[in-house]
């Protein structure tokens, strides 16, 4: 059990902190898989309370200059996932703690049930030319680049594992989110299928 | 198996969870008549061919679908929001 530490910031960083090390495995001198946790995250699940659909696009679409079409993500400093019906998965990666759930209370008001979900979720950042084909793996989706292209998005089960997928860029880079408890058992998974394209863990 | 889920698309149905028949209407009355309570709770067709139940995706959007599928040929005919979809009273003379 580590230690509990007084950092404000490494409170934030999730379960992953101490697993998700730098190292390099190379097969045939290349690495096919990038893996990163990126520092502290924010994650607000926002869903829409009984008949308030409309206003919660409205003020959305007002606040960050668009509403995600459904299974797309949108936004630069506030990333919108539309995950599922009249339901978003928010996420910043420059803010305070609890600053991105104030932020979007504010903006909805009654028009949304606004969760923190920052200590319940984690996010793991997956490249690399062979992340579609990692993916495969454990996932029933279509991953096709016509079918899930840059930023689309998905509630889908990864390895038995539910989680939510995002593609920000055609490099490939995906981020996953899982639940907290789950994160483990997903990098491990997640390495494990690496290892025959080579991984690096950026740290 | 793949289940089009309406709001999510074409899915494997390892992703969804199967409470079953759609058929069965909850009787208005709490202390109604113990008949009625009886066959919402335990009594269920078993039919061959065409069937609406109710799933759930639990591995995406988790919304609640009504399925119509074939029971003999697993053949998916229509995939409805339950939100949406009209639920229907058993005939008179259907368990």
């Amino acid at each position: 059990m580590p230690e509990a530490s007084t950092d404000p910031t490494a409170r934030r960083l999730g379960p992953l902190a101490g697993l998700a090390l730098p190292e390099r495995h190379e097969v045939e001198g290349d690495v096919g898989i990038t893996l990163e946790v990126p520092g502290p995250v924010s994650i607000v699940g926002v869903e829409a309370r009984r008949g308030k659909s409309v206003t919660l696009s409205r003020r959305v679409k007002k606040a960050y200059g668009e509403m995600p079409k459904p299974n797309r993500g949108a936004g630069e400093t506030v990333r919108l996932l539309h995950v599922a019906p009249d339901t978003l998965l928010c996420l910043a990666e420059d803010r305070a703690e609890g600053a991105l759930h104030a932020e979007l209370r504010e903006l909805l008001g009654d028009a949304a049930a606004v969760v923190d979900q920052s200590h319940g979720r984690t996010l793991i950042r997956l490249g690399g030319p062979k992340a579609r084909e990692l993916l495969a793996f454990g996932t029933g989706i279509d991953l096709a680049p016509e079918v899930f292209g840059p930023g689309a998005c998905a509630a889908t089960m990864l390895g038995h594992v539910a989680v939510t997928l995002h593609l920000r860029s055609t490099a490939p880079t995906f981020d996953l989110i899982v639940a907290r408890a789950f994160a483990e058992s997903l990098w491990d998974w997640l390495k494990g299928r690496a290892g025959r394209f080579g991984y690096e863990v950026v740290g | 198996m793949i289940v089009t889920c309406p709001f999510c698309g074409d899915r494997p149905s390892e992703e969804f969870g199967v409470l079953g028949d759609a058929a069965p209407v909850r009787p208005a009355d709490p202390a109604g008549d113990p008949e009625a309570w009886y066959d919402y709770v335990y009594l269920r067709a078993n039919p061959r061919g065409a069937h609406r139940e109710y799933w759930h995706h639990v591995g995406g959007c988790r919304q609640w679908l009504v399925v119509t599928r074939d029971t003999t040929t697993h053949d998916i005919a229509a995939v409805e929001p339950a939100r949406l979809a009209k639920q229907t009273a058993p005939e008179k003379g259907e368990p």
